[in-house]
């Protein structure tokens, strides 16, 4: 055998892949990352009923809606807005799904369509509000969150409303698809693959990231950036559309309380899950483990027997950990430049 | 060859009059820089030349064909491209990304990354420029190297005729060592390159022409292998207020650019 000669020494790519584990620790993801692992493995070991599929698959379902929600959530907060609404338009709209379905008597599809294009028009005028009138949206969404409310409770005189009893459209998203893999959480995957896909790789998720990130350098560089926000507020309108006619379909019923206080637990499983609040920073997989790692301590904590009130304790911990990990990998990054 | 030229532009703001009939030409291969203190029209020339102010009189002409710019896009698209210090790049974002920000290389609907890294090292290794890795968040690199990358991204767009405004301000000297070294480079490649600074060291060290404006007219033009730099800061201050400073302190000229930067626009 003859050695090949290589003219010249070998050139040394400068722009090679950091491989997986080193692009594992730099990542924004790293923190919830880390904490999903540890808490899986905790589970795994010391707590008995945890490793079953049905445990695990119930866990997913229970935070379905986290998910859908702040799929949405994440572009806007990567795009540098909040949307504090979710929980009330999550409510708002399952009212409206619901007496759409029966006072109205509109197909279920025709329902469900106008249910997500109303949430379309909200974002869009929140959108509007935001970024053309320049109010920044924690205030414009915080009327949004009284406004929406008030409206869901107005519709149904305070009182739970019944849904629809149509079989076909519960099985659809309230069924189980295989086995006892609920329907919504394929619906959750299908939602976060989607815009997971379309954030990080497309021309749309570039504009995102640049506009939260700078957005007089995306103005400048000739990025529409106002139009990047409005379609992020749409984008979320859109997907607590969606979330509240799975939500109906699955229990047949709308309470106007339904999504109180869920803005809270989607901006913390956005920001467990590394984006930053500023803008520019995040991931809908980022978001997915956050969402994960909430819903792995709340069952860890009902296993184990824990008063279900720690719960809550337990999240707000959460939060705080997970802020400061994020906080140190971004000095531990600086450091290592 | 002429590349851009400006004739008798003038520009009013309410009571302000921050053009006064201003001409301008630039070659191919040409550094031209723009010096005057502050409120003496620079910027709004600026912004007149990059298409997001439109005079109120004056012809432009590019390639001698009559230009008239409705907005820095259209700018773009006739190759003039504007770099402002800090309002170019998105921090969180990597060096390939930042170099092809809001014009990705597109494969179907997917951005290609892959193509990205490539083409932008190839532009920064054309430009003499040192990054370590393309796959940097520019958040973390120094000014010298962010402000390169800015350049660098102006020239990739297409950018025939590129604008600096204050290129080495807020840099180290090695920064701008390497930021003065870009400008020649892109001088070479025949790019015209329309400097905008305060420091006569750097536009001395760079420039063909020093053109100076005061009080929304061009004061003077110099050839830089006639003038110096004390003859530059006359023309800045005006001669009277020059020779009383340069009598009283015998400072070097720059500091005295510098010193001298008092905001005169109230209608701003």
């Amino acid at each position: 055998m003859t050695t090949m000669t290589v003219p010249g020494a070998p050139r040394v790519d400068k722009d090679a892949d950091p491989g997986v584990l080193r692009k594992a620790l730099g990542a924004h993801e790293f923190g919830v990352l880390a904490a999903t692992v540890a808490i899986f493995l905790y589970g795994t070991f010391f707590v008995n009923n945890f490793l079953t599929g049905d445990n695990l698959l119930s866990v997913v379902q229970q935070i379905t809606f986290i998910g859908i929600i702040g799929t949405g959530m994440t572009l806007l907060i990567v795009a540098g807005e909040i949307d504090l609404s979710v929980g009330s338009q999550y409510g708002f709209l399952s009212v409206l799904m619901a007496y759409s379905v029966t006072q109205w008597q509109l197909p279920i599809l025709v329902s469900a369509l106008l249910v997500m294009a109303l949430g379309v028009v909200t974002g869009a005028i929140y959108g509007v509000i935001t970024a053309v009138f320049k109010v920044p949206s924690f205030v414009v969404t915080l009327a949004g969150l009284a406004i929406l409310r008030g409206f869901a409770l107005l519709v149904t005189d305070g009182q739970p409303l019944q849904g629809s009893t149509n079989s076909a459209y519960h099985s659809l998203v309230g069924g189980n698809a295989i086995g006892s893999l609920a329907a919504q959480t394929v619906w959750m995957v299908a939602v976060m693959a989607a815009f997971g896909w379309i954030l990080s790789r497309t021309k749309f998720g570039y504009d995102v990231y640049a506009t939260g990130g700078n957005m007089k350098a995306a103005l400048n560089a000739g990025i529409r950036a106002v139009r990047v926000k409005i379609l992020c507020f749409c984008i979320t309108g859109a997907l607590c559309g969606l979330a509240s006619v799975i939500l109906v379909g699955w229990l047949g019923s709308a309470n106007p309380l339904t999504g109180n206080g869920v803005e809270l637990s989607v901006i913390a499983a956005v920001v467990v899950g590394g984006a930053s609040l500023t803008g520019g920073v995040g991931s809908v997989t980022g978001t997915l483990l956050g969402a994960l790692v909430a819903g792995l301590i709340g069952n860890l904590l009902v296993l184990i027997g824990v008063d279900g009130n720690w719960q809550q304790v337990a999240t707000g911990a959460l939060i705080l950990a997970a802020v400061l990990v994020n906080r140190f990998i971004a000095t531990r990054q600086a450091a290592m430049r | 060859m002429r590349v851009l030229e400006v004739a008798d532009i003038r520009r009013r703001f309410g009571g302000v009059e921050a053009l006064r009939g201003v001409s301008l030409g630039i070659d191919e291969g040409e550094v031209v820089g723009l010096m005057g203190d502050n409120g003496a029209g620079k910027s709004t020339l600026m912004k007149v030349l990059c298409g997001s102010v439109r005079p109120d009189s004056g012809t432009m002409t590019l390639d001698g064909k009559p230009l008239s710019l409705r907005s820095p896009r259209d700018a773009a698209a006739h190759g003039i491209a504007v770099v402002y210090q800090d309002l170019a790049l998105v921090d969180q974002r990597d060096v390939a990304t930042n170099v092809f920000l809001g014009r990705e290389p597109r494969r179907g609907l997917v951005v290609d990354r892959r193509l990205m890294r490539r083409e932008a090292r190839t532009v920064l290794d054309e430009l003499s420029i040192r990054i370590p890795s393309v796959r940097l968040p520019v958040g973390g690199l120094s000014g010298g190297q962010r402000q390169c990358i800015a350049i660098a991204r102006a020239v990739h767009q297409g950018g025939r005729i590129v604008l600096l405004d204050e290129p080495t301000a807020a840099l180290g000297p090695e920064q701008q060592a390497n930021v003065l070294k870009l400008i020649k480079t892109l001088k070479e490649r025949g790019t015209a390159v329309i400097v905008v600074s305060h420091n006569v060291d750097h536009v001395l060290a760079v420039a063909d022409r020093v053109v100076v404006m005061r009080a929304g007219l061009v004061q003077g033009v110099r050839d830089v292998h006639s003038t110096s730099a004390a003859d530059v800061v006359g023309l800045i201050l005006g001669s009277v207020a020059a020779d009383a400073i340069s009598h009283g302190h015998g400072g070097p000229a720059t500091a005295v650019a510098s010193g001298l930067e008092v905001e005169t626009r109230g209608a701003r």
